[in-house]
């Protein structure tokens, strides 16, 4: 009796790009999951679409794999395609997919929605003229206006803002953010529909997020749209603060306009796992860059330095020109630059630890003065500052103890593998097909 | 099956699931975190025997 596998219900096929040649297909989910299918996999959901049984389209495809029969073929689609197809003439049943999901659905430490889809939605609905041509072109010329206000004079200089209010200023770069986040969910508002808006711990430290899952949904030039417009709207709201500032001469606006550019900057940075990193992926249309990178390094070492996998191509499929050149960069820089900071990191943790042992005591002492003569602001703004002493001289130590985990983790495994290959396969006899 | 063959087939038909995308951005409190040494009268470096010029 033949099979009939047909999409499950609330499951979309659709296509993604703007040239009808490099057409790519995403399957998404009820519970709105994105998948990408490969030519391959999409030639047989058309296949299956169009009315052909399981054991016709196998039949079809056992040449393409030599050594694997029609039934080997069958068994193996049912399963792989699990999540997206159900046989025709087999009931519906509820299916617990959180379970088969290769990704954490929470990829932070901490992860807590502030603002729920539906409000992001409507607020970031009303953004979206900024991302009109002229309106545009309008706000980066005040952007850059506002850069020339502030630092053609002395009044981006860490002196001109050592009296601006600690509280005052975090509430600002605070704001900032936030616009960051509704920049980001308002680009994607254009041709998707953003998700919530929150904040979580980011390696131990304090970050707010914007989920933007959908955008995968997207053509690439909407993607990097997307991922750049946090910057966006963040380098506005410092044209807002330097006006403010020089206007009222409250140096906690000039204080939040330099946080505002050391933020943009290192947000840039493609070797962190912010917005630089996602622009990258998107334009080099590499979902999984960073560890793909880290295979490629790997093979290259391999190749180089034992001959191993010498003449195969090292570089992902479909990357050419200007594009690899990039990959490779990124390659290199990247991960030497994250081993740099891993390295600074590790030496600046007994300065920080020694500040902190330093500060805290003097911080302390002021909160409690500011307690007893009931300066509520002073409490407030003591309250603050020790806080974020506390929170870096923590992240610090956590930071560090993540990566010595993480190297001692890896130790362990290629100890496992290489030097104890026997004792591992009896403890894992499926050896590399997991 | 051979294992090498059925990795092949997973390689090339397995829908690759996106993983769900989170646009971060930390908070730095510019005052607490870039001008702390200033207010602590330090020098460069965390020496606090040293006063700055």
């Amino acid at each position: 009796m033949a099979t009939y596998l047909t999409l499950r219900s609330g499951c979309k096929v659709y296509p993604v790009g703007m040239d009808a040649n490099a057409l790519e297909y995403i399957v998404r989910t009820p519970d709105n999951r994105l998948y990408k299918l490969s030519p391959g996999s999409h030639a047989i959901f058309s296949e299956l679409e169009m009315g052909r049984s399981l054991e016709e389209v196998c039949d079809r495809l056992s040449p393409r794999y030599p050594g694997a029969t029609s039934q080997e073929l069958q068994e193996c689609l049912v399963d792989m395609y699990r999540p997206l197809l159900r046989d025709m003439d087999a009931q519906e049943g509820e299916q617990d997919l959180t379970e088969q999901s290769v990704w954490k659905r929470r990829p932070l430490l901490v992860q807590i929605t502030l603002v729920s889809e539906r409000w992001v939605r409507v607020v970031s609905g009303g953004l979206t003229w900024l991302y009109r041509p002229v309106a545009a072109m309008a706000m980066l010329a005040m952007v850059i206006a506002a850069h020339v206000l502030l630092y053609a004079g002395t009044a981006g200089s860490v002196r001109s803002v050592l009296g601006a209010s600690t509280m005052v200023t975090l509430v600002l770069c605070v704001l900032s953010v936030i616009a960051h986040e509704l920049g980001h969910a308002a680009a994607l508002r254009r041709g998707g529909t953003p998700g919530g808006i929150g904040i979580g711990m980011f390696l131990l430290m304090p970050v707010f997020f914007a989920d933007v899952s959908q955008v995968w949904g997207l053509p690439r030039r909407a993607r990097i749209e997307v991922d750049l417009g946090g910057v966006y709207f963040q380098q506005i709201v410092f044209a807002i603060f330097a006006v403010l500032g020089s206007i009222t001469h409250i140096q906690s606006f000039r204080a939040a306009c330099l946080g505002i550019d050391v933020m943009c900057l290192i947000a840039v940075n493609p070797a962190f796992r912010f917005d630089g990193y996602w622009v990258l992926v998107d334009w080099l249309e590499i979902p999984r860059l960073h560890s793909i990178a880290q295979d490629f390094l790997k093979r290259l070492f391999l190749a180089v330095m034992l001959g191993r996998g010498a003449g195969q191509a090292l570089l992902p499929v479909g990357l050419s020109g200007v594009r690899s050149l990039v990959f490779v960069l990124y390659a290199f820089l990247g991960n030497a630059f994250l081993l740099v900071v891993v390295l600074l990191n590790l030496r600046s943790v007994r300065a920080s630890l020694r500040g902190a042992v330093i500060a805290v005591p003097r911080v302390f002492h002021e909160l409690i003065f500011a307690w007893r003569t009931h300066d509520w602001i002073a409490v407030a703004n003591s309250g603050v500052s020790l806080w974020f002493i506390c929170a870096v001289a923590v992240a610090l130590l956590g930071m560090s103890g993540l990566y010595i985990y993480r190297a001692a983790r890896a130790l362990q495994q290629w100890c496992s593998v290489r030097l104890f290959p026997r004792i591992n396969r009896r403890i894992n006899p499926l050896g590399d097909i997991q | 099956m051979q294992k090498q063959l059925k990795n092949e087939i997973l390689a090339d038909l397995t829908p690759e699931e996106f993983e769900p995308r989170l646009e971060l951005q930390f908070v730095l409190d510019p005052l607490t975190t870039v001008m702390t040494p200033n207010a602590n009268n330090c020098a460069a470096g965390g020496n606090c025997n040293v006063k700055p010029n």
